[in-house]
């Protein structure tokens, strides 16, 4: 009888893991809300000067929890943004010594059910350590943030 | 006592089959072997790119169309060369380097890996950045086996 409870008992605990692996599968419904869940399938559109791509990298290197596609209808949200650089000048180089540039980035997150702006950030780097790749990167590290906090 | 105990084993695994199917699934391309196509990149950077994956032994196989392809690869990248400034005041010739790839599964359109390199007084300019991201990516493939 003991085997017999204990038997029940797995079944319903692999019952409810079994329907949460399926819950996980299900296209995002309209009520998420402000919140981008893990595993999200999130696009990234065209960033000029192909920022984008930095995004990705960055977000695979700051092991941000989402699921990067790069068909927009297959997305539950998309990211889309815009960038800049600037090169150090010659007084910057002579005066300071310094030979990074300067980067600013401003990047948003789009539910694409609902049409809602979820996530948004600015970073500004007066002296980037590794140019479009360290803007990218705070990107990503705040976007990580969001998600692991469930806001 | 077993009439009851066999249809609950049944039921459990029949409720524990998606969870464990879910956790288990491979990526599958992202492995030594795959196919790739590498699509052309800003200032040819996709030639220093395919040279790279020669160069460091990357266990893929390059293919000229994307529909042969496992896996396709975008890229970007960017070179300052050195000024006049960075010449005389730092004494050096070498030019600033940025790159960024990313490798996505042609079937679920899933981007698998991606990488960024930047490089400071690059010492062979573009191959340095396209041979850092080969490195990387051998390394990722690698570690998937």
């Amino acid at each position: 009888m003991k085997a017999g409870s204990l038997l029940l008992c797995c079944a319903v605990i692999c019952a409810s893991v079994g329907a949460n692996a399926q819950r996980d599968d299900r296209p995002l419904s309209q009520d998420a809300g402000g919140r981008i869940p893990k595993g999200a399938k999130v696009y990234i559109g065209p960033v000029e000067g192909g920022y984008d791509i930095y995004l990705a990298a960055a977000m695979h290197k700051k092991e941000v929890p989402i699921v990067l596609v790069t068909d927009r209808a297959k997305a539950d949200f998309e990211l889309s943004g815009v960038s800049e650089s600037e090169k150090a000048g010659w007084a910057k180089i002579v005066f300071w010594g310094n030979t990074s540039s300067s980067e600013q980035a401003s990047v948003k997150i789009v539910n694409l059910k609902t049409d809602t702006v979820v996530w948004g950030y600015n970073v500004n780097k007066g002296s980037s350590a590794r140019g479009k790749q360290s803007s990218a990167e705070a990107c990503a590290k705040h976007l990580k943030e969001k998600i692991d906090k469930g806001l | 006592m077993n009439q009851r105990i066999v249809p609950l084993l049944l039921a459990a695994l029949v409720c524990a089959g998606p969870a464990f199917a879910s956790q288990t699934a491979p990526p599958a391309p992202f492995r030594p072997g795959a196919k790739v196509f590498v699509h052309p990149m800003t200032d040819g950077f996709d030639s220093f790119f395919k040279a790279a994956l020669t160069k460091k032994r990357v266990p893929v196989v390059l293919v000229a169309s994307r529909e042969e392809a496992d896996l396709e690869i975008n890229g970007t990248a960017e070179s300052q060369k050195a000024g006049a400034a960075k010449k005389i005041f730092i004494g050096s010739w070498h030019s600033d380097e940025q790159a960024s790839i990313s490798v996505t599964s042609v079937s679920s359109g899933e981007v698998v890996y991606a990488y960024s390199a930047n490089k400071k007084n690059s010492a062979h300019g573009k191959q340095t950045t396209a041979e850092a991201c080969a490195k990387h990516l051998k390394e990722a493939i690698e570690k998937k086996k």
